[in-house]
């Protein structure tokens, strides 16, 4: 298996019927190479909730239903002009490489939900995920709270321009914070009681899941009922929101932090990930491959 | 097309450089050099085990291998 998705990199050549890329462009390779197209997800724009099932970049299975999807932990990758999108090119790949997932699986709940101005946003968890939900609703115009349970990144957060964050160290905390928030982007992966979170969200908020737990939530409804509160999920997005999300980000000069490595690190850098030893995402230097 | 990457050759081994081939380039396909990719544990942590697909998070929207 050669794992990989969240590709960056130059257009090196193009095949006869292309007509949305030039040799020489950057260009962007997301969660997925291909979908159905004809769906009633695909035909919206949706492919990463196609009817069918969306064709994961590596390991998923080509549209012939045998190939098996070979990823980008390489030099090179060959792909559909349809499941590519450009990068604006004031943008540095390396920070652009994890807005591929990690950013779209933020900035597209935050737009569906239509974080904007006047709107209180918190965003649970600051690692690869929560850090691009921090980047994009402060870019948005919402107040936003880190909750975290790691104390030692409160500098990180207000760096990144949240404007308030607490420690959930302390489950006294999220006390003050009752019916405070409109959404809350759970990027926590770790079992944790939703229902203490749940709690924040004022008259019609909605808490979007966006991490995945090893085991599912137990909801109390009174907590849903009190507030005609929502619960809801959201995953990655489709092609169009992709190339959006990049045209904002060029506009607004927002990339991803990371930490650069060498092919040859990558065993190392998977132990340390597992250990959330990573400020925030570990991008590898492809032409060290 | 020849490709010089990272691969895992056995279910639970760790990734050693390997050399493989890609599709050939196609009329509506695009060829780049790769510059940068993220490394993505959410994703790499969760690669199923004994066919068990319900704990690879994507696995439900993905095309399902047979």
């Amino acid at each position: 298996m050669v794992p990989g998705h969240e590709i960056a990199g130059i257009v090196t050549s193009i095949g006869s019927a292309v007509t949305k890329f030039s040799v020489g462009d950057k260009i962007g390779v997301g969660v997925f190479v291909d979908s159905c197209r004809t769906c009633s997800s695909c035909t919206q724009g949706l492919q990463q909730y196609c009817v069918e099932g969306m064709t994961g970049t590596y390991n998923g299975l080509e549209r012939d239903g045998k190939t098996v999807a070979l990823g980008g932990y390489s030099n090179n990758f060959v792909i559909n002009q349809d499941y590519a999108v450009h990068i604006p090119a004031n943008l540095p790949l390396e920070g652009v490489a994890p807005l591929l997932c990690a950013g779209i699986t933020l900035y597209s709940p935050i737009k569906h939900w239509n974080v904007g101005p006047g709107m209180k946003v918190a965003v649970m968890g600051l690692g690869g995920l929560g850090h691009m939900g921090v980047k994009f609703a402060v870019a948005m115009g919402a107040e936003v709270t880190v909750l975290s349970h790691s104390p030692a990144k409160k500098e990180d957060a207000l760096a990144m321009g949240a404007h308030h964050f607490v420690s959930t160290k302390d489950p006294e905390s999220l006390t003050s914070l009752a019916k405070t928030f409109d959404l809350i982007l759970n990027t926590v992966s770790a079992e944790l009681e939703i229902g203490d979170y749940l709690n924040l969200l004022k008259l019609d908020g909605t808490l979007v899941v966006i991490g995945l737990p090893g085991k599912p939530y137990q909801v109390h409804v009174g907590t849903l009922l009190n507030g005609r509160r929502s619960i809801a999920g959201s995953m990655i997005g489709g092609i169009a929101e992709m190339q959006e999300m990049l045209d904002y980000c060029g506009e607004k000069s927002i990339v991803s932090n990371v930490e650069v490595i060498q092919a040859s690190y990558i065993n190392e850098a998977y132990k340390r990930t597992v250990d959330s030893d990573v400020k925030y995402r570990f991008v590898i230097d492809a032409a060290t491959f | 097309m020849k490709s010089r990457g990272y691969a895992a050759l056995t279910a639970g081994s760790t990734l050693v450089s390997h050399e493989f081939e890609r599709r050939d380039l196609g009329a509506h396909d695009v060829a780049l050099d790769i510059n940068t990719q993220e490394f993505v544990t959410a994703i790499f942590t969760r690669l199923p085990k004994n066919g068990d697909q319900q704990s690879f998070p994507w696995s439900l929207a993905m095309k399902s291998q047979a």
